[in-house]
């Protein structure tokens, strides 16, 4: 068999038993099912509210109808309007639901009715913005009357209660996405934090089940360490790779269904950024753990080795809020190069907004020289380390065996 | 043939193996006995490629070993090593193609030695879940199942019952019968001295007797059990080369220097009475170790 075809076959067993493992199936099938539900949670509890329904009460009420659709047309209120011919006739569609305020107007006055209780657990008063433009409008109306009563000409009537536009200019307009951005900057690097934490401890476990099994020094005759190491790494990352699309997927159905968060232009250019860096921020990863799992002596050292590539993991998911903060931040600039930073960084770099190619160049390259130096070292190392019998061993002590 | 050459390595200050040298010669069941820590283990885990000798060699068919030729290599580790949550069929399955099979030859290879071994109906199950001896069994499978050049086994009669070592033996002298080369090391001696053609003793990394048992027990002088009827043994004083080992009832138990003449004590113990018994004493290997520890205890 050709070294390809060991390598393949190392990873379909890989594949094959995490799929076969019940405990991982609930996993991959909970994963997008948690990430549908969160994004649809939050859709639905704050469902944007309907359009409020206004009844107009009697023949003075209902001839403000223009002038309450032009002030709610100005303050973004959706406002459906309905004439209503008497207070009795009001009340009961207010009980009925038919309609959600009504306005009358008596003499100089104006009463509105709100249902308030409604059923045991909710309420519906007067919200403040339906309040401000039935404020606004009845006091036009008030002036009106009172300045005709005066005797003041029409066309000066007319001109004095036109609303002078309000022009608003702003220097360093914001993009409009902004916070969209942010969450999906945020989303980005805790998705790849989770992915590369998560699967990199199922690679040390992998690693570590075959030594302490000792079934790695029967592998040792039958495949080479290195092969055996690419197979390994291959096989998990495929799992995780599947795993991945299949929350991604979730999480933009969810978002397509629900429409609670308009999907920045940013974050379709992300998406291949979000799995080129999962790529290469895994084999980053998962070499450097296969190694680690390569020096336990038991099962239960899995979790003291796999701890320190936390460190980067979390500083990586951290510098993100900064990054967010403030976006120009030289240092957060400059570790988004490193490649052990590198793969949570730099797609939460360009999920904030533009960054220039080169940079991203910069540290894909960067990136690939690090795994490149490090599969080298680790196959030498993993070979050694994975037949050594005996307690765990340290770091410096399996760099010893591997200068030999 | 698979050839030891000279094999040493040292772990730290201590000596695992010392100009460690022997064959395994085709067809021929080799046992390799040695106390613990003697460098059994090492040896076998050298000749697998496990560990690197710092000096020596092992080949095969004339020819340093390399990994193409030890991939046809059989290999029951010291401390059994099969996936413990891998469905056993599959596990074997998944051996053989690593070996080299294709496809369809490792799932007939893989169901014959289950069935061979009595663990077919055990195909579907994780290994974890076997007891001791079905492990033990299964562990054997994954050395035969790609059809192996040569077997190495340590320790493979570990913890079986007398059916399953009947079994395990069975397959062995088959094996050995097709040519195979079979190197396994053992503390049960007497089994091994009913299954192997040689035997090697492995003492502080050095091997210090190697052949069939007939010849280790020659290398240790003559002995000769004679019954005269008598239950003392002063009659065989004074003949020259010849001392008393031990006195069991009638019957005296002699050592002869090599070149000393049975005629001679046979002349002697006609003359103390009547012979009921003359006859050559083999000393079982146990013996034979025992000596060798017991010369290892005495340094």
């Amino acid at each position: 068999m050709s070294r390809l075809g060991t390598i393949w076959l190392v990873a379909g067993r890989e594949l094959k038993e995490r799929m076969r493992s019940r405990a991982t199936r609930v996993v991959t099938l909970l994963m997008p099912v948690l990430v549908f539900l969160l994004i649809a949670i939050p859709a639905l509890v704050h469902a944007p509210a309907s359009a409020t329904t206004l009844g107009l009460v009697g023949r003075p009420a209902q001839a403000l109808r223009a002038d309450i659709q032009a002030a709610a047309k100005a303050t973004g209120v959706e406002m459906r309007l309905r004439n209503v011919a008497s207070t009795s006739s009001a009340k009961r569609q207010l009980g009925q639901g038919r309609i959600d305020v009504a306005l009358a107007l008596r003499g100089s006055s104006a009463v509105v009715t709100v249902p308030g209780s409604v059923g045991y657990f909710e309420t519906q008063t007067l919200a403040p913005r339906i309040q401000a433009i039935l404020q606004a409008t009845v006091n036009v109306w008030h002036e009106q009357r009172v300045l005709l009563g005066a005797g003041v000409p029409i066309p000066v009537l007319r001109s004095a209660l036109t609303p002078v536009p309000l022009s608003v200019k702003t220097l360093k307009p914001p993009p409009k996405d902004m916070v969209a951005r942010d969450v999906a900057a945020l989303a980005a690097a805790f998705l790849l934090y989770m992915t590369l934490a998560l699967y990199g401890n199922a690679v040390v476990a992998g690693v570590a089940q075959e030594k302490t099994s000792r079934m790695a020094e029967v592998l040792v005759a039958a495949v080479r360490a290195t092969d055996l190491l690419i197979g390994k790494v291959l096989g998990i990352g495929l799992f995780a790779f599947g795993q991945m699309l299949l929350t991604v997927a979730a999480a933009f159905v969810a978002n397509a269904v629900f429409q609670n968060t308009a999907i920045p232009g940013t974050v379709w250019t992300l998406l291949p950024s979000i799995l080129l860096w999962f790529l290469l921020g895994y084999v980053l990863y998962a070499f450097a753990y296969a190694v680690g799992g390569a020096l336990v002596g038991r099962q239960e050292d899995v979790q003291t080795i796999a701890a320190p590539f936390m460190v980067p993991l979390i500083a990586g998911f951290m510098l993100t809020y900064l990054a967010i903060a403030e976006p120009t931040n030289a240092a957060v600039r400059i570790l988004s190069f490193l490649p052990p930073l590198a793969p949570i960084l730099m797609p939460a770099r360009l999920a904030l907004g533009p960054v220039a190619p080169w940079q991203v160049a910069l540290a894909v390259l960067l990136t690939l020289l690090a795994i490149w130096g490090e599969v080298r070292l680790a196959a030498r190392v993993y070979a050694l380390a994975l037949v050594h019998s005996g307690p765990r061993l340290t770091w410096r002590a399996a760099l010893r065996l591997h200068r030999g | 043939m698979l050839e030891i050459l000279g094999l040493e390595k040292r772990f730290g200050d201590t000596w695992a193996l010392r100009d460690l040298s022997f064959e395994v010669r085709e067809g021929e069941v080799f046992g390799f006995v040695g106390s613990n820590g003697a460098g059994k283990t090492t040896t076998m885990r050298i000749a697998m490629g496990v560990l690197a000798p710092d000096r020596g060699e092992v080949r095969w068919a004339g020819a340093p070993l390399g990994f193409a030729a030890r991939q046809r290599f059989g290999y029951m580790p010291e401390e059994r090593g099969l996936y413990p949550t891998m469905r056993l069929g599959e596990q074997l399955q998944y051996l053989a193609r690593l070996h080299g099979l294709r496809q369809e030859d490792a799932r007939r290879s893989a169901e014959l030695w289950l069935e061979r071994l009595g663990l077919l109906e055990r195909a579907g199950d994780e290994v974890q879940v076997l007891s001791h001896g079905n492990q033990q069994r299964a562990q054997l499978a994954a050395a035969l199942v790609f059809s192996p050049a040569a077997l190495i086994l340590d320790e493979p009669f570990a913890g079986l019952d007398p059916v399953a070592v009947d079994v395990m033996s069975g397959v062995l002298r088959e094996q050995a019968q097709q040519g195979v080369p079979v190197l396994f090391s053992s503390h049960q001696l007497e089994l091994v001295e009913r299954l192997c053609d040689r035997v090697g003793i492995i003492r502080g990394g050095q091997m210090v007797a190697v052949g069939t048992v007939a010849e280790l027990a020659k290398d240790g002088g003559e002995r000769l059990w004679v019954d005269v009827g008598s239950d003392e043994s002063a009659w065989a004083f004074g003949i020259p080369g010849v001392s008393v080992l031990r006195q069991e009832g009638t019957r005296t138990l002699l050592a002869l220097d090599g070149g000393s003449d049975d005629q001679a004590v046979l002349r002697a113990a006609i003359r103390q009475g009547p012979v009921r018994e003359f006859r050559r004493d083999v000393p079982p290997l146990s013996e034979l170790f025992r000596n060798a520890v017991s010369e290892e205890v005495a340094r």
